[in-house]
C-alpha cells in the first residue's frame, strides 16, 4: 500500500436498532449500504467494489448487487473469516483500490440472530460438508463451551483469574452507558459479573456478548475520492489475516491466529504496539478480549489477565481505551459477528466523533482485531490498522 | 458437582467414505488414529493428506485409548442435559476433541489420566468419550 494511493475509510454507519423481526436481512443489508455511503457523501451509484460474508442472503454479492442496484461492480470479494471476515475485507478492499482495480468500495453486514432465537449455547450448522463435522457435531461444539475449553486452559496455564476476566466486561459497561442504542446500558461491578448464572465454566453469562439483530457498513475509497468528502480522512494503513485451527491434533489453545497477524499489520503501519491508545478488540466473550490483547503485544503472554484488571481499558481511565461503544459484550453483536462494529468504532475515534465521556483525544492510529469462528477449535483473525491524516 | 442422571444420547455422527475404519474400529472399542508414513507424524481428524506434512501416505493405526486432559468445560446451562466436553491429549501425542464421562464432577482436572469408554448414540453406533482411568 503506497502513500499516494493510500486508501481511506470515508463512511460508517451502525444499524441503531438491536431488535429486527420486522427487517429482512436483505433490507437491514440495505439500510446500513446506505447509511455508510451518506455518512461519506456518496450514493449507490458511486460504488465499484462489493464486499460481503457469510451473513449476506442467497448468493451473496451476486443476490446483493443486484437487490442494491449497484450498476458499476469491478471488484467482487468474499472472504469469509467469520465475524472477523469485514477487517480483511477493508484491507482487500484498500489493495484493489491501490491496484486500480477500482475507487469506491462497499461493505456491508447484516443479519437478524435475536429474532431468530439464536443463542451461543446451541451448535452452529455449517452444513454437512465441512470435515470436521464428522468429529464435532455429536459432541455439540458450541462458542460457549469453545471459548470456555481457551479460558480454562488459560487459567490453568497462567493463573488467570474469572476476577480479571469480569473486569473486561465491566469496563465494556461503563463505555456502553453512554450509547443510547447500546443493548446493554447499566454499569456492572465485578461482583455482578461474578454473580451471574455460570454457562460453561469458567464462562458466566457476563462473559458473553449480546445477541442482536442489525448490522453496519463501511465505504472505503481512493484517496482522490476521499478529498473531495467532508469526512476527516481515515487511511487503512496495515492489514493481516490468518486462520488457526486444531493443527492436526497438535492443539494450542493459548495463542489466537493474531499472533501472527498483528506483527504484519504493525509492520505494514511502520508502528508498534506502544503507538495505540484506542483498540477495538472483538469481544465475544470476555477471554476473547484478554488472548488478543496479550496475542498483539500490548503484554506479555499469560499477563493478559493483570492488564485488563483494575479498570485499565476504561477510556480515561485506564492505559488502553478498548471498545468505547460497549463492545459485543454490550452493545451490539449483529449477526453474530462483530468485526465491522469493530472498525466502525475506532473510525468514530479517530474521526474525533466517538461520545464526548469515551473520546480519546488527539489519536493518530486506530487498530481494530477480529476473531471469527471457534476460538477453541478453528477461526479466522485480521488485524486492521488505521491512522488519521 | 456430580453427573446428570442419564447421560446425554449422542446425535449419530455423520460418516464420511474414506472415515469407514475410524466408525467400524469405533464400535469394536478402538479410537483410530491418522498416521503419515513419510513424517511419522499421527493427526486427527483423520485426512487422506497428512496436514503436517501434505504426503498422502497415511494409514489407521490404533491408538493406546489412554491420555491426559488438556483442558475441558461443564456445559450447564442453555442445555437439556448437561455435559462435560474436552480436549484429551492421548498418549500418541495427539489432542481430541470429545466428551468425559466423570460419576463426580468437580474431580474433574486438567493433567487428569482418561480412558477411552464409549457411549451409544440414537441409532447404536460407539461414539468415543474418555472416562478417569
Amino acid at each position: 500500500m503506497s502513500a499516494q494511493t493510500q486508501a481511506c475509510i470515508a463512511g460508517i454507519y451502525e444499524h441503531p436498532l438491536r431488535v429486527a423481526p420486522d427487517h429482512s436481512v436483505a433490507r437491514l443489508h440495505a439500510d446500513v449500504a446506505h447509511g455508510a455511503l451518506r455518512d461519506a457523501g456518496l450514493t449507490i451509484n458511486d460504488v465499484d467494489a462489493y464486499f460481503c460474508a457469510g451473513d449476506a442472503p442467497g448468493l451473496g454479492p451476486t443476490s446483493l448487487v443486484d437487490y442494491l442496484g449497484l450498476k458499476r461492480i469491478q471488484v467482487v470479494q468474499t472472504t469469509e473469516l467469520g465475524g472477523a471476515s469485514y477487517l480483511s475485507h477493508v484491507g482487500e478492499a484498500a489493495a484493489a483500490i491501490a491496484a486500480g482495480r477500482c475507487k469506491v468500495a462497499l461493505v456491508t453486514l447484516a443479519g437478524r440472530p435475536k429474532s431468530e432465537g439464536s443463542s451461543g449455547t446451541k451448535p452452529r450448522n455449517f452444513g454437512d460438508t465441512a470435515p470436521d463435522v464428522e468429529f464435532e457435531r455429536h459432541y455439540m461444539s458450541t462458542p460457549l463451551n469453545s471459548y470456555a475449553m481457551c479460558a480454562m486452559r488459560h487459567m490453568h496455564e497462567f493463573g488467570t483469574t474469572s476476577e480479571q476476566l469480569a473486569w473486561i466486561k465491566v469496563a465494556m459497561s461503563h463505555h456502553a452507558q453512554h450509547n443510547p442504542h447500546a443493548l446493554l446500558r447499566n454499569v456492572m461491578t465485578v461482583q455482578d459479573v461474578l454473580d451471574s448464572p455460570r454457562v460453561a465454566d469458567p464462562l458466566r453469562r457476563a462473559d458473553c456478548c449480546v445477541v442482536t439483530d442489525g448490522g453496519g457498513a463501511v465505504v472505503v475509497v481512493h484517496p482522490d475520492v476521499a478529498k473531495t468528502l467532508c469526512q476527516p480522512l481515515v487511511q487503512v494503513v496495515g492489514m493481516s489475516a490468518s486462520v488457526k485451527g486444531q493443527s492436526g491434533g497438535q492443539v494450542d489453545l493459548t495463542h489466537s491466529a493474531t499472533a501472527w497477524t498483528a506483527p504484519r499489520a504493525f509492520e505494514q503501519a511502520g508502528i508498534g504496539p506502544a503507538d495505540i491508545r484506542y483498540a477495538s478488540i472483538y469481544d465475544s466473550f470476555t477471554i476473547t478480549v484478554l488472548m488478543q490483547l496479550e496475542d498483539l503485544g500490548f503484554c506479555a503472554k499469560g499477563q493478559g489477565g493483570r492488564f485488563v484488571a483494575d479498570g485499565q481499558l476504561i477510556s480515561g481511565q485506564g492505559r488502553l481505551a478498548v471498545n468505547t461503544d460497549g463492545g459485543g459484550l454490550c452493545n451490539n453483536h449483529p449477526a453474530n459477528r462483530g468485526g465491522m462494529t469493530k472498525i466502525i468504532e475506532a473510525v468514530r475515534q479517530l474521526r474525533g466523533q466517538a461520545h464526548p465521556k469515551v473520546q480519546v483525544p488527539n489519536l493518530e492510529f486506530a487498530l481494530a482485531n477480529g476473531i471469527g469462528g471457534f476460538l477453541g477449535s478453528r477461526h479466522g483473525a485480521a488485524t486492521l490498522i488505521m491512522k488519521r491524516v | 458437582m456430580s453427573a446428570p442422571a442419564k447421560p446425554l444420547v449422542f446425535q449419530d455422527p455423520l460418516q464420511n467414505p474414506e472415515n469407514q475404519t475410524f466408525w467400524a474400529q469405533a464400535q469394536q472399542g478402538q479410537w483410530m488414529l491418522k498416521h503419515c508414513l513419510a513424517c511419522d507424524t499421527s493427526h486427527h481428524y483423520p485426512r487422506p493428506y497428512c496436514p503436517h506434512c501434505g504426503s498422502d501416505q497415511t494409514e489407521w493405526r490404533a491408538s493406546s485409548g489412554l491420555g491426559e486432559i488438556y483442558t475441558f468445560t461443564r456445559m450447564v446451562r442453555g442445555v437439556e442435559t448437561p455435559y462435560l466436553m474436552a480436549y484429551v491429549k492421548l498418549d500418541e501425542g495427539v489432542t481430541v476433541l470429545t466428551h468425559l464421562h466423570a460419576t463426580d464432577w468437580d474431580a474433574v482436572h486438567i493433567g487428569m489420566r482418561v480412558k477411552l469408554g464409549y457411549s451409544a448414540s440414537a441409532s447404536g453406533q460407539n461414539v468415543p468419550i474418555f472416562q478417569p482411568e
